[in-house]
């Protein structure tokens, strides 16, 4: 098997939202893609634009609660390229519930897809990256896991864990020479987001200018992650990078 | 060229982080002006950037003397003729314990430190929130976090840095000008590598995740990303560059 030369990065969560976005953004800057979402159809959308760009792409299916289809989706990357840079955790699910009614199936497909999600991504992409003895690895958190919200207490419970994998893995990694960090975008306009609010408060977070407490675009998120999973950040491990304070209204 | 022909200040540019950060604008196209304590070590960095074909001016400033931060603000602008960022890198430390520590100490390091960033960033503010616009990086330290024996002053200056950019940050956001903070850990910079031996440096590497120490370059991408409109909309911000100490 040939490796590719140019890099490769594995989006979770490529098939829309921030994961499309971001696979996007990885690709104009000559990354290979594989964007794998519960919805292979919506991964391999996210490919087929990359590749009319003139990128490298390929898409996948996979639902990240379940180990084995996490294993065939490493595995299938290897198989075609050889190798993998870059991983990003950009699936994620957000629902809301009063700790009082929440059933305890919620509880767990919020928990299944936002903490155990990300442990065996990580962990399947991790023992390739430790053979090489070189990865970067980035997850979408939220600063509602620092800060917590009403009706939110299973999302930012899973989030919150994200926090805590990202800090012992970067201790654990580092001797691997891989860095493990994670970025709360704060409020996007995504359709989980739209999906999960008031259409009134959504309208109204939409109209404000970002730094004034507005939503920000998925595209505004691009940079940041670039810096995070490329040479730039080469010194930067273990950080939970919020890039609005989760303490701000 | 992510920065052509914006206008820069860097603080403390002379040297270290201060100097990786200049050459590292420098590159991206930014104009800057460097000031430094040291006439000297600003005109020589300053001939670096010219050598790779960039334009720098050097302006010997005292970041804790107001006169001296105006007519840095005054010359740049008539040099440069724009400020669309300021890089605030000057700061420095002495070891003494606090039992040992006169009050001129104290006070000679939080104003380096602190008054400095602050006297510097409100010099800049009024051009900035005119056209609605702008970046300021502040230099904090891994310090300002943990403390450190022997540098009270220092770590609470540093502490101050990250108070002091959040609040700023707040008061900006209407003007869309963004003021964030880097905390650097252990930086292999010339001078901060020179106060250990060989054995007292592996000693203070030994703890940190990634086994070696950062280096002045690392730093000054972390400011250029917060520099650049690759943070767009980021503001009020700590980025911890630090090799993964701080983590247990």
């Amino acid at each position: 098997m040939v490796e590719v030369e140019r890099k490769v990065a594995l989006v979770i969560g490529g098939g829309g939202g921030i994961g499309r976005t971001l696979s996007q953004g990885l690709a104009q800057r000559g990354i290979a893609v594989a964007a794998a979402d519960l919805s292979v159809e919506s991964a391999e959308e996210t490919a087929a634009g990359i590749v009319r760009q003139g990128g490298e792409a390929f898409g996948l299916g996979v639902n990240i609660a379940k180990k084995s289809e996490v294993q065939k989706v490493v595995e299938d990357v290897l198989s075609r390229w050889g190798r993998i840079d870059i991983l990003i955790n950009a699936a994620g699910i957000l629902s809301r519930g009063s700790v009082a009614d929440l059933p305890e199936s919620e509880w767990d497909r919020v928990l299944s897809v936002n903490l155990k999600g990300v442990f065996l991504c990580t962990q399947a992409a991790a023992r390739h990256m430790v053979g090489r003895r070189q990865g970067c690895i980035l997850t979408l958190t939220s600063g509602r896991g620092e800060a917590g919200f009403p009706n939110g207490s299973h999302y930012s419970a899973s989030k919150a864990g994200v926090s805590a994998l990202t800090r012992t893995l970067a201790v654990e990694l580092a001797p691997y020479n891989i860095r493990i960090n994670a970025i709360g975008p704060g409020a996007t306009d995504t359709a989980m987001y739209r999906g999960n609010s008031p259409a009134e408060v959504v309208e109204a977070r939409l109209r404000r200018h970002p730094l004034e407490g507005g939503a920000g675009k998925p595209q505004d998120i691009v940079g940041t992650a670039l810096f995070f999973v490329t040479e730039a950040s080469s010194y930067v491990t273990g950080q939970i990078f919020y890039m609005k304070d989760p303490h701000a209204s | 060229m992510e920065l052509k022909d914006q206008g820069a200040i860097v603080t403390g540019g002379g040297g270290g982080i201060g100097r990786a950060t200049v050459l590292r604008l420098a590159r991206e196209g930014a104009v800057i002006a460097i000031a430094d304590l040291s006439a000297e070590n600003a005109r020589t960095v300053a001939e670096e950037v010219r050598a790779g074909g960039g334009k720098a001016i050097a302006l010997p400033v005292d970041v804790t003397r107001s006169s001296d931060v105006a007519r840095m603000v005054e010359e740049t602008t008539k040099s440069l003729g724009r400020i669309d960022i300021l890089v605030n890198v000057a700061g420095g430390s002495l070891q003494k314990a606090v039992a040992e520590m006169s009050e001129e100490e104290w006070d000679f390091i939080v104003d380096v430190n602190l008054k400095g960033t602050f006297l510097c960033s409100k010099a800049v503010l009024p051009t900035m929130m005119g056209r609605r616009s702008g970046a300021i990086v502040n230099i904090s330290s891994i310090y300002g976090f943990t403390g450190n024996a022997t540098r009270a002053h220092y770590s609470a200056a540093k502490a101050g840095v990250v108070g002091f950019t959040k609040a700023l940050a707040q008061e900006m956001a209407p003007y869309h000008v963004r003021v964030n903070a880097v905390a650097p850990g252990r930086i292999a910079t010339p001078r901060v590598r020179g106060l250990y031996t060989d054995e007292e440096w592996k000693k203070r590497i030994d703890p940190i995740p990634m086994k070696r120490a950062g280096e002045p370059d690392e730093i000054a991408e972390a400011v250029f990303f917060l520099a650049s409109p690759a943070s767009i909309y980021i503001t009020g911000q700590t980025l911890h560059v630090n090799g993964g100490s701080l983590l247990y």
